[in-house]
């Protein structure tokens, strides 16, 4: 009889709390079946038929060590309200007669039984699910698609491995809490009143005070590198300007909504205002946390999937034409027509050599340098202006010449010395001149709004401010000849080759691999007269593109669904949990007088507040943080606002839609908990 | 003219698949007049808890019907019935039943503001309530703040505040020290006195005492009663206790 009877006690234990322990079994399931999915592609042999394989192996490497240790929070975090719901019947069981250690006997054996059901299925779904898993991810980086259906020993291990670990500190956890409380207190532990919260004006203005300035930072941001340093810095501050906000801020609001009599006591305000008051302290962490987790997977989703689906803008952008030839010199006088013609001539006769017919294409000299504009004299010496205005005053300054703009924009423009045409991308520039300081300055005659090779400087992250001027030769003269303390000149100077070629796509990267040998012949050099090449092909760029932008991509979707899970359970265990401390409150209220239908309305606007404040705010978050993310995809070459606006507006809709359907599972659970109490008695 | 009508109640619970009956009430017939002040005492299991719920609307009889100011309870509808509860009943609860996220204001508020009455309205009805019950300090705080006894003299404020026909208490008293005891009884007589009908379900011989009429029940049936007539509180008192200790040594009815 002695065998069997713990194990019996612990199932029984879990059947009668199955409102709690079911949601807890599926979320571990679920985080098991995620990991195991993501281990899997970590070790998949298909990986290596993808381009950058590495890379993907890195990054799904780290996405599941991020998964186990959001487990583990999340599963610690969820497991607390199981505890202290089972600590009432532990009281009684340890009044009964039973010893601290059978009770621990007992959390040993549902943990146990928790454990292997949720590993089992786990793993089960994971192995069921990887090869969807794996097929989308094929697809979605374009690679070669085989069907066959395999289990990742290794993989299956260290799930156990991570899971095991996890589900005996849960176990410990369970044991020291039972341990070091007495019978009474275990009794009654559910019935701890706490005090209605003091609305903290202090901590409720500061994070107002943190959140306003972390949206001013986020929309007023102007360039791409320092978006990225000013994003991090927004992040923390939007975390914890939330966190206060939620836990001060929303008691102060509500409050203040008390005060208001003509809104306050009114039926379907009165008893959710109060309830929200009462709770919103205690619960304020929480709301924070899902409103922190909704923006999270807003973020990753709307982010990672324009990434995704902008690739093509981006490699246009960033590879203007199917091959792209940049070749370097380093002398000004290689800028004379009579050199540019050698050098074309040479490069013509090699792509006649492997019949290449040039569509689409455009050549022209260049010459570029960074800089930086202190109120209108551009700087181009480094060690003349502080660090904070090197990040956000630095442009890339180019300089092309009139002939070739001609030539290649078909225009007729004319320009006297010391005139320039400008162009500005990325950027705006107000003034009429631009001074160079220890060198030449220059009247602008004209802005232009377009220029074909624009996407040449794409690469860079630095907005550019590129000149059109008479002619290289003469007007660089001066800047030429400024060099940086270790004597190497600043400006750089290119003939840039650009073209389509109509041919097949692994035509093209031949072509490509082929060209690049011939032009790094140190003889070819020579006999051209260049330095340096930098070759590209569309092609050969894309696949590691797709590798690259395809797995940020997966992983975002897998970690948006992670998060999203995690996000969806606290508030389900929320309000649970609430349910049963309501119980009796809804019943004193049906005594007074409060019918069924108010009871139902009073939920559902309690509900709805608490469900769709940090939605609402995970939202308004999202909006602020909209410029400052558009900003930071510019460095990945992405300048399409409307597919970012899309993504975000449909990553939001997923989002209120998956969330709507939660509320309603959960408002239907509450009410249950909350009338049944009404039919036991 | 009788504001409660009591008629042939029974009352019989079932368990589950049929088997056991139990006989709660098996046959009560009372009734109380508009501003009279009646007790009813009888020992554990004796139906009085069914009985007060019945007439609160909180529970069905089997047989027999309530009538409250001429309504019959069975022929208000389910969806009515917290409404007509709110706006005919008030309740006094042994455990005060106040909601402890709601001041002592607020509590006060409650039935009045499911009724969907103004503030100022509310706020007009409740300081004179406050002042005779010696409350209106206490107003602004919690439940948890303040001394049983004024949590009970807020529960009678909450009772009182919608004006109701008949206040409906259980064991009011059960909870509270001697002194708060006394003071809430003394209450419930100054009440009483202003024409407020009050039915009181109670075990204590003590506040039994101080009510105008006393109904004893046994074995779901109306046993005995008494009526004040003009005895004091001590001989009202000496009454109660000669038949409750006849009732226990076995007052023969049958």
């Amino acid at each position: 009889m002695k065998i069997g009877f713990y194990p019996r006690l612990a199932a029984s234990g879990i059947r009668k709390n199955k409102r709690m322990f079911t949601p807890f079994i599926l979320t571990c399931t679920g985080m098991v079946m995620m990991f195991y999915i993501i281990m899997y592609l970590t070790v998949s042999n298909v990986l290596d038929s993808l381009v950058g394989a590495a890379t993907l192996r890195q990054m799904f490497a780290l996405g599941s060590w991020v998964i186990a240790v959001f487990a583990a929070i999340f599963l610690f975090y969820t497991n607390s309200f199981l505890i202290r719901r089972r600590k009432k019947e532990f009281g009684l069981y340890h009044i009964l007669g039973m010893g601290k250690r059978n009770i621990a006997r007992i959390l040993f054996w549902e943990m146990l039984i928790i454990a292997v059901v949720s590993i089992a299925s786990g793993l089960v779904l994971g192995i069921a699910f990887s090869k969807f898993a794996e097929l989308g991810m094929v697809n979605i980086m374009r690679g070669e698609v085989t069907y066959d259906l395999s289990i990742s020993g290794l993989a299956v291990v260290r799930s156990l491995q991570v899971f095991g670990v996890i589900f005996l500190l849960l176990l410990l956890n369970a044991i020291r809490q039972v341990r070091f409380a007495s019978a009474i207190s275990l009794l009654h532990s559910e019935n701890l009143g706490e005090k209605p919260p003091k609305g903290n004006w202090l901590f409720g203005i500061l994070g107002v005070a943190l959140l306003a300035a972390a949206y001013y930072l986020a929309a007023t941001i102007e360039n791409p590198i320092a978006a990225l340093l000013v994003f991090f810095v927004a992040v923390i501050m939007v975390i914890f300007g939330t966190y206060l906000v939620m836990i001060s801020g929303s008691v102060l609001f509500c409050r203040i909504l008390q005060k208001k009599k003509n809104y306050y006591y009114k039926p379907n305000h009165f008893v959710s205002v109060s309830s929200m008051v009462y709770r919103m302290k205690r619960n304020g962490a929480g709301l924070a946390s899902i409103c922190i987790l909704a923006t999270m997977v807003l973020v990753m989703m709307a982010s990672t999937a324009c990434l995704y689906f902008g690739e093509e803008d981006a490699i246009n952008s960033r590879y203007p034409r199917d091959i792209n030839l940049e070749f370097r010199m380093d002398k000004l006088s290689d800028f004379s027509d009579e050199h540019t013609q050698i050098l074309k001539d040479g490069v013509l006769d090699e792509l006649k050599a492997r019949d290449v017919s040039l569509r689409n294409d455009y050549c022209y000299r260049s010459a570029s340098l960074y800089g930086f504009v202190k109120e209108n004299i551009v700087e181009v010496d480094a060690s003349n202006i502080s660090e904070a205005d090197a990040m956000n005053s630095s442009y890339l300054f180019y300089f092309v010449p009139l002939a070739d703009y001609n030539a290649m924009m078909g225009t007729n423009e004319t320009l006297e010395d010391g005139e320039a045409l400008l162009y500005s991308y990325r950027t705006d520039y107000d003034s009429d001149f631009i001074i160079f300081r220890n060198g030449e300055s220059f009247k602008i005659k004209k802005k232009i709004d377009a220029f074909t090779g624009s996407g040449d400087t794409a690469m860079d992250m630095l907005s550019s401010l590129m000149l059109v001027v008479p002619d290289l030769e003469t007007s660089l003269q001066p800047i030429d000849r400024i060099a940086d303390y270790n004597g190497d000149k600043l400006l750089q100077m290119r003939w840039t080759c650009n073209f389509d070629t109509g041919m097949k796509p692994e035509e093209q990267i031949a072509l490509y691999h082929d060209l690049t040998n011939t032009f790094r012949d140190p003889s070819v050099k020579e006999r051209l007269g260049y330095t340096g090449v930098y070759t590209s092909s569309q092609e050969f760029e894309c696949n590691d593109f797709y590798g690259l932008f395809g797995s940020l991509f997966y992983l975002g979707i897998i970690l948006s669904l992670v998060f999203l899970l995690a996000a969806v359970l606290m508030i389900y265990y929320k309000q649970i949990s609430e349910g049963y401390e309501d119980q009796e409150r809804f019943d004193i209220m049906q005594k007074v007088g409060m019918t069924k239908q108010e009871i139902r309305k009073s939920i559902n606007s309690q509900l709805l507040t608490v469900f769709f404040f940090p939605l609402a705010l995970a939202a308004l978050h999202m909006c602020f943080a909209f410029p400052i993310i558009r900003k930071i995809l510019l460095a990945f070459n992405l300048n399409n606002v409307v597919l970012f606006a899309a993504t975000t507006g449909i990553s939001l809709l997923v989002f209120a839609v998956f969330y709507t359907i939660v509320y309603r599972l959960t408002s239907n659970a509450y009410y249950q908990i909350v009338s049944d109490a009404r039919e036991e008695k | 003219m009788s504001i409660l009508e009591v008629r042939g109640l029974q009352k019989v619970y079932a368990s589950r698949f049929g088997g056991n009956k139990v006989e709660a009430l098996k046959n009560v017939n009372f009734s109380v007049e508009a501003g009279e002040y009646v007790s009813i005492m009888g020992e554990s299991g004796s139906g009085k808890t069914t009985l007060l719920n019945i007439l609160a609307a909180l529970d069905k009889p089997t047989a027999g019907t309530v009538i409250l100011d001429g309504k019959n309870l069975k022929e208000v509808r389910e969806s009515a019935v917290a409404a007509f509860r709110r706006d005919n009943l008030g309740f006094v609860f042994q455990d005060f039943n106040l909601l402890d996220t709601f001041t002592l204001e607020d509590n006060i508020y409650l039935p009045l503001v499911l009724a969907g009455k103004n503030y100022k309205e509310m706020r007009e009805r409740l300081l004179p309530i406050a002042q005779k019950l010696g409350i209106s300090e206490q107003l602004k705080k919690y439940p948890y703040e303040v001394s049983g006894g004024q949590k009970q003299r807020a529960a009678v404020a909450r009772a009182m505040i919608t004006r109701p026909k008949l206040i409906l208490a259980d064991e009011p008293t059960g909870a509270l020290d001697s002194r708060s005891t006394d003071e809430l009884l003394r209450l419930f007589a100054e009440v009483n006195k202003m024409g407020q009908t009050v039915l009181m379900v109670t075990h204590s011989v003590r506040a039994a005492s101080v009510s105008g009429r006393v109904l004893f029940i046994k074995d779901g049936e109306v046993f005995h009663q008494i009526y004040r007539g003009s005895d004091t509180d001590e001989q009202l008192y000496q009454k109660i206790n000669d038949t409750l200790t006849l009732l226990a040594t076995g007052g023969m009815k049958k």
